[in-house]
């Protein structure tokens, strides 16, 4: 069997297309994740009661179904109730909305890991709420959730792959487009695998330094 | 509007707290007067801490009142005359003045004792960073640790993290200081320590509520005395009067208990030379 690498060559422009819009989702997708998930944290921590309860809705929906059902509902599902957004917004909505209800447990185990009496100390001394989750809470609770985002973030750029099934033009729809017009299939989909495993490890690697750097500053007793 | 007595700092009237159908609070009335050290005695469960919590509003009461400085504090009377919750900016404006130290400490662990003592300084009474570390750099050298700035808390021992706690509360020029059994959390050798400083801020004319387990120093140092039991306060008065001359039954049951065990604690150590 041979392998004929210049097929990659041939596909450079669309494969460097592909990655770079599989990294535009991926970061935009997640900056929508980390901020719904913070904020959800936020409200169930702080927030007033009844909301509660649809905000366990949202993550028990969002985590316990498949993206790729969430984004049929919307993208397919949608025009039939009268909305109808483009492949892009659903696919990067899809993501943060998704990786978004992981998120929320991530901070919300986060946020129950300050002793309540720090908090009240805050307070008593007449910091705003604000102020006390950007002096009190977030500097505490990095180093404590940092390694489980990282974690979640390896998972938004991986499924972001799903977003293909919406023709989004991304990396992976790129490489199958490749393989129906060559037939060619391990070239294409090895190279396709060892570029999303690079585009991880990099995350890792950024996650561990950051960590460590982290650590270091924040190191106490 | 009632008349606000320059004297009295603080006043709780008719103060009731439940959580659920847990009565904790049944009706207190509480007079803070400038200058006062006043201590709250009694029972564990009587509610004198969530008393104490309720006197910044950390804790919200149900019915009655606690005005600061004659101002109704965590709740604003709606055109209806209808009782709502304040706004946070009104509550933490009021309390400004109050501060308090807890029998946790509740020092914030990531920041230098330095940063602990600064942080109130600079993000609430907007102070610029040069004049609060002067500040807080005198009020930690008060307190004994000028030579702990750049330490963090979980590096000092508790008696240590309880005289931090201290410094942060009078580096913010407090009109009252609220302490939550300031010494229940510590190793009995360090008790001494902070009993010290309490009482060298007392000798300054500090205004202060001090809710403790430690009898013989609410006998020496306060003005006044305040006895709790099932959410309420049986008895108050000057030590000299309440210890040696209590009124209520419940205050000589539990005054009584108090003497035998500190007896026991002191001859023990005979009882144990008459074994060996």
């Amino acid at each position: 069997m041979s392998l004929d690498w210049s097929l990659l060559a041939e596909y450079a422009p669309a494969l460097a297309h592909g990655t770079l819009l599989t990294i535009v989702l991926w970061l935009g997708g997640s900056v929508l994740a980390l901020g719904i998930g913070f904020a959800m944290a936020l409200l169930l921590a702080a927030g007033p009661d009844f909301l509660r309860a649809p905000i366990r809705c949202y993550v028990e929906f969002f985590r316990g179904t498949p993206l790729l059902v969430q984004l049929f509902l919307a993208y397919a599902g949608g025009p039939q109730i009268g909305i109808t957004l483009s492949a892009f917004t659903v696919g990067l909505w899809g993501l943060g909305l998704y990786g978004g209800a992981y998120f929320t447990e991530i901070f919300r185990a986060g946020f129950a890991a300050i002793p309540p009496g720090q908090l009240d100390a805050a307070r008593s001394f007449g910091f705003s709420r604000a102020q006390s989750v950007r002096h009190v809470v977030v500097p505490q609770i990095m180093v404590l959730v940092l390694p489980p985002a990282v974690n979640m973030l390896i998972v938004i750029l991986k499924d972001t792959a799903v977003l293909s099934i919406l023709t989004i033009p991304e990396l992976t729809f790129q490489v199958t487009g490749m393989t129906l017009e060559t037939f060619a299939f391990v070239e294409p989909y090895l190279a396709l695998a060892v570029l999303y495993w690079a585009l991880v490890e990099l995350t890792a690697l950024g996650g561990r330094v950051t960590e460590a750097r982290l650590t270091h500053r924040l190191a106490w007793g | 509007m009632e008349q606000a007595n320059a004297d009295i700092l603080i006043t709780a009237r008719a103060l009731t707290k439940s959580y659920g159908a847990t009565d904790v609070l049944h009706g207190v009335d509480l007079d803070v007067r400038r200058s006062e050290v006043l201590c709250i005695i009694g029972p564990s469960g009587s509610g004198k801490s969530t008393l104490l919590r309720c006197l910044n509003f950390l804790e919200t009461y149900q019915g009655g009142e606690v005005r600061i400085g004659g101002a109704l504090l965590g709740y604003r009377l709606d055109s209806a005359g209808n009782r709502r919750p304040d706004s946070a900016a009104n509550i933490a404006r009021l309390r400004s003045g109050i501060a308090m130290v807890f029998q946790q400490f509740n020092l914030w662990p990531h920041m230098s004792v330095l940063q602990n003592v600064m942080q109130p300084l600079v993000l609430v009474q907007r102070k610029p960073p040069g004049e609060a570390e002067a500040i807080a750099t005198s009020a930690l050298a008060k307190v004994g640790l000028g030579g702990k700035l750049s330490s963090y808390p979980a590096q000092l021992s508790g008696g240590q993290q309880q005289r931090v706690g201290i410094a942060r509360a009078l580096a913010t020029d407090p009109a009252v200081i609220l302490f939550d059994e300031p010494t229940s959390s510590l190793d009995p050798e360090l008790v001494g320590e902070v009993l010290t400083v309490i009482r060298q801020l007392a000798a300054e004319g500090m205004t202060m509520v001090v809710v403790t387990h430690e009898m013989g120093f609410a006998a020496q140092v306060a003005d006044r005395v305040a006895f709790m039991d099932h959410g309420r306060i049986v008895e108050e008065g000057p030590p000299a009067v309440l210890f040696r001359d209590p009124h209520s039954d419940r205050l000589r049951q539990f005054l009584q208990t108090w003497n035998e065990r500190s007896r026991l604690f002191r001859d023990e150590p005979a009882a144990l030379g008459a074994l060996s």
